[in-house]
């Protein structure tokens, strides 16, 4: 599935704007299609809380998920509590450390 | 070889230098190499041909060995020879980065891997080669906590520097945190050994104020290999908060208890607000 696919199907399951970020496209367009449907099936998880949540450290309205997808790429879904859904990142192991270290979590 | 020597030490003994050793422009190349400045071809010529030669010489002279070795106590001796192979051969590949082995290998007759740790300003991703784990870090890693615990029994090319620090490099927020993500990556089944790694280096380091060498935390993390690992976790956590963090530093969990129960209202599958929730209730009345 392409990158432009899998958002479209994204921002379906969420019903509002959404930011990809990290190197979004190139890490989707990598993985197997089976996990490409895993990311999909845990935004909708997230979206309808089945799946643990944390909170940033740095700012307490904020909250994420977090999910490993084989053993290199990971997603953060972050949202404001009660609200909207902010940024959906998918990249490599290491930026994904350092992204976690930025928002707080 | 560089990586040896710093500008301050040639600064200082610059006078010696430029008389009995180097000539002028050899000594202006050295300081230009030594502050990472770029060579031209001619520099480049004097340097390798004339100047790093000599510095290899007066460091083989005053017993300085381009391997440098901390916590030789701890490492097995058949270790040591093949580590510096790895070295050498990783500087071939990796010319002019400061690389480290350090881990099970050198302390442990049974070891799962070797792990090689390469300080870069790039960011390049990590490798296997044979059972050699090749693990690249930014060189802003070398002021880390984790730096300070791996460097403790290590060999590498640079002359590493562990001191301990004047103020805390850990806050309670960042302790919580690291605990956090743990319980997180164990509900959800995944590899949680780095994790770990980093939360008992932190945990330690709050209670008693030392930087765990790696013998130490090897030994430390195996104890909570078992099955009940979030039990162990929670209860050596609440002893270590309670016993080291005073009761208003502690008032800090009744907001993030207040801020979970009302999350896991909400996300009722969020089995990790529960642990949260309970190891920090645990820390209040320990603490009182």
């Amino acid at each position: 599935m392409l990158a432009e696919e899998g958002k479209k199907r994204i921002l379906e399951i969420l019903q509002q704007d959404l930011k990809f970020d990290g190197h979004f496209d190139k890490c989707f367009e990598n993985i197997k299609e089976t996990q490409q449907e895993e990311l999909i099936i845990w935004v909708k998880d997230c979206k309808e809380h089945k799946t643990n949540v944390i909170q940033s450290k740095l700012d307490r309205e904020i909250i994420g998920f977090v999910r490993r997808i084989g053993s290199n790429v990971r997603a953060i879904l972050t949202k404001r509590k009660d609200n909207y859904f902010i940024v959906l990142f998918l990249d490599k192991h290491k930026y994904y450390e350092v992204e976690m270290l930025k928002l707080g979590f | 070889m560089d990586n040896l020597i710093n500008i301050a030490q040639v600064q200082k003994n610059e006078a010696l230098l430029r008389k009995h050793i180097f000539t002028n422009l050899q000594l202006n190349v050295l300081k230009k190499k030594l502050r990472n400045q770029t060579l031209d071809s001619n520099e480049k010529t004097y340097y390798y041909k004339f100047i790093k030669p000599k510095v290899r010489a007066l460091l083989a002279f005053s017993g300085i060995e381009e391997t440098i070795i901390r916590g030789e106590e701890y490492i097995l001796s058949e270790r040591i020879i093949p580590a510096r192979k790895i070295i050498q051969q990783m500087q071939k590949k990796h010319r002019r980065a400061k690389i480290l082995i350090s881990g099970s290998y050198l302390f442990n007759q049974q070891f799962n891997d070797i792990d090689v740790f390469i300080f870069s300003k790039y960011h390049k991703e990590d490798y296997r080669w044979k059972n050699i784990h090749i693990n690249f870090l930014p060189e802003t890693a070398i002021n880390s906590l984790f730096f300070s615990s791996l460097c403790q029994i290590s060999l590498s090319n640079f002359a590493t520097q562990y001191s301990q620090p004047s103020t805390s490099p850990i806050s309670l927020k960042d302790i919580l945190g690291t605990y956090e993500l743990l319980v997180n990556e164990i509900l959800n089944k995944e590899n949680f050994q780095k994790k770990l790694r980093d939360f008992i280096i932190g945990a330690e380091y709050i209670a008693t104020g030392q930087i765990l060498n790696p013998l130490q935390l090897y030994r430390l993390k195996n104890k909570f290999s078992r099955r009940n690992v979030l039990v162990l976790l929670q209860k050596y956590f609440t002893e270590k908060l309670a016993l080291n963090y005073t009761k208003a530093e502690l008032s800090l969990l009744d907001t993030y208890i207040h801020d979970y129960q009302k999350l896991s209202k909400e996300y009722k599958e969020s089995v990790n607000l529960h642990n949260y929730i309970q190891t920090y209730q645990e820390v209040l009345e320990l603490a009182s």
